[in-house]
């Protein structure tokens, strides 16, 4: 469903250029859940950014459902590591926004918000603003609001970052919930191995600057998974163990090269 | 079990901090209370120094000055000037504030153009506003209609460049995100674009209306027949200090209650800039 062919990143910076991300191939099918999982500045985010029609590939091209992406990809929902919300608006204005936009009524906005926002768990602090709360709160509204609209696919970088480990396990739970329910494909960035490997059905591990994929490992966990107790399966440690040692090398050249 | 009894009875035996509780009343009332001590001191220094220390011509005396006022009330002619002086401002800020935001916006959506004029916008803000006073005498007299397209040319520039720099610097993150919520270009404006371009231009509002009291009093100080401007410039012209600080006083007065409306403005609608506000 979405197809990366060779696809390159250039950044150009203070007249010098360097390669974000190099020779990216990558098939993703639809509902899957892919996380990617890589060292800082690795080009991630650049990947996740091209897939949205934000930035365009210096090389190489992206094709979404056969088409190519040449400008901005309406039907991915992004939840990039800014929370991007509207400071002027409350937390459930914010929530409804996609709503609004596809034309939806008053009633049947704040139901839907209601739902998303109790969901990630800030019920009560509808009529906050965003200046007001916790940067992990904001997360959660950002996320709120992106499943609200109900995009086809979701692009999420590092979304669960921020949060406490506790309240981490119930939202990779209830995102897997949704994902089950809605058969949604999503591509999942995180810096956390123990996550990549819980939530996806493949975890794609990429080599420091210039981000290449290294290797894609498939996670044959049986779903549903329990987000708390998988970790302790042989098949975790197992899938665990070989994505730490391709992942480890990045880590150890990153270090001894500062 | 026993960790929590042990915890409550070394709770108990805590020292703890008596609660020092402040009421805000009272605390209001101290403070309010000191600065009006304060003033009735300075009042009192200078009702005493004045004509003993230095000369009354220099410096008056409040209890002249309170007599100027009261017979200004009395007559009418307070609310005469004040009238005018509020006219001039408020029509002229409302002239320029209006066009100020349209304009602003305009240039800030048509990139290539603002470009263009850059410079010959920046000379024009860089000029002292205060040297086309004469040249609006020339064109409109000194009737009220100068001070008006006076005042309202200062507010014009303070809005419009707030205007034009909110409209440039609407944050290209958020943008991104409602496009591809699949915004259109209308949907982009009116949910991102005017409401961010708003606290700037709400910015560029607040700043200006004092400017724009400011405008209506100096084109009445250089020319003109009334308002609260020719009361201080006429009462200076006939050595009348009493009534030259009786003036003031009226304009000083004008701008608190300016400032103070402009506050409680600004707390109500630009709530979501308060951080934890509840």
């Amino acid at each position: 469903m979405i197809h990366f062919n060779n696809v390159s990143k250039r950044f150009d910076r203070e007249g010098k250029s360097f390669w974000a991300a190099k020779n990216i191939n990558l098939d993703i099918q639809e509902g899957e859940f892919i996380t990617v999982i890589g060292p800082s500045g690795c080009g991630k985010s650049t990947v996740l950014n091209m897939c949205a029609g934000l930035m365009k590939p210096n090389g190489g091209e992206i094709y979404y459902r056969g088409k190519q992406v040449e400008k901005i990809n309406t039907r991915v929902g992004y939840m990039t590591q800014k929370d991007n919300l509207l400071p002027w608006r409350t937390v459930i204005g914010n929530v409804e926004v996609g709503l609004e936009i596809k034309g939806l009524g008053a009633k049947e906005r704040e139901k839907e918000s209601s739902k998303f926002i109790e969901m990630v768990g800030l019920k009560g602090f509808e009529k906050h603003y965003p200046q007001e709360l916790s940067g992990g709160m904001r997360k959660r509204v950002s996320l709120a609001k992106m499943l609200a609209y109900d995009p086809e696919t979701l692009l999420m970088d590092e979304p669960f970052g921020a949060l406490d480990a506790q309240l981490r396990l119930i939202l990779q739970a209830k995102l897997m919930e949704i994902w089950k329910e809605t058969k949604k494909t999503i591509i999942f960035v995180t810096h956390d191995l123990e996550e990549a490997i819980t939530l996806g059905d493949r975890v794609a591990v990429f080599s420091k600057r210039p981000g290449t994929i290294k290797l894609i490992q498939d996670v044959n966990l049986p779903r549903p998974r329990d987000t708390f107790n998988i970790r302790f399966t042989d098949e975790f440690s197992k899938v665990h163990t070989t994505l730490w040692d391709a992942l480890k090398e990045e880590f150890i050249e990153e270090v001894i090269g500062v | 079990m026993s960790v929590s009894v042990a915890n409550s009875k070394s709770a108990d035996h805590l020292p703890l901090d008596e609660e020092i509780k402040i009421s805000p009343l009272k605390e209001n009332i101290k403070l309010a209370g000191i600065r009006f001590a304060l003033l009735a001191a300075v009042l009192l220094v200078w009702e005493l120094a004045s004509g003993t220390i230095i000369d009354k011509f220099w410096i008056s005396q409040p209890s002249d000055i309170f007599r100027t006022l009261y017979s200004w009330i009395l007559s009418g002619e307070l609310f005469f000037h004040m009238g005018i002086t509020a006219q001039e401002m408020f029509i002229g800020f409302f002239i320029g504030a209006t066009g100020g935001a349209i304009l602003g916006f305009i240039l800030g959506r048509l990139e290539y153009v603002a470009k263009i004029l850059d410079p010959f916008i920046m000379a024009l803000y860089s000029l002292p506003k205060v040297a086309l006073a004469p040249l609006f005498i020339l064109w409109f007299g000194i009737g009220i209609e100068m001070k008006i397209v006076f005042a309202a040319v200062i507010v014009f520039y303070l809005v419009f460049f707030n205007t034009y720099a909110g409209v440039k610097n609407v944050d290209n993150d958020l943008l991104d995100s409602i496009r591809l919520m699949g915004a259109t270009e209308r949907q982009i404006l009116m949910k991102v674009t005017i409401p961010s371009a708003l606290n700037w231009v709400f910015v560029g509002l607040k700043m200006s209306v004092p400017y724009a009291l400011i405008g209506a009093v100096i084109g009445e100080i250089t020319a003109s027949n009334r308002g609260v401007g020719f009361l201080i410039s006429f009462s200076a012209g006939q050595f009348d200090t009493a009534g030259t600080f009786a003036a003031i006083l009226i304009l000083m007065f004008m701008s608190v209650l300016l400032n103070f409306v402009l506050g409680i403005m600004e707390k109500r609608l630009l709530r979501w800039k308060q951080p934890n506000s509840n």
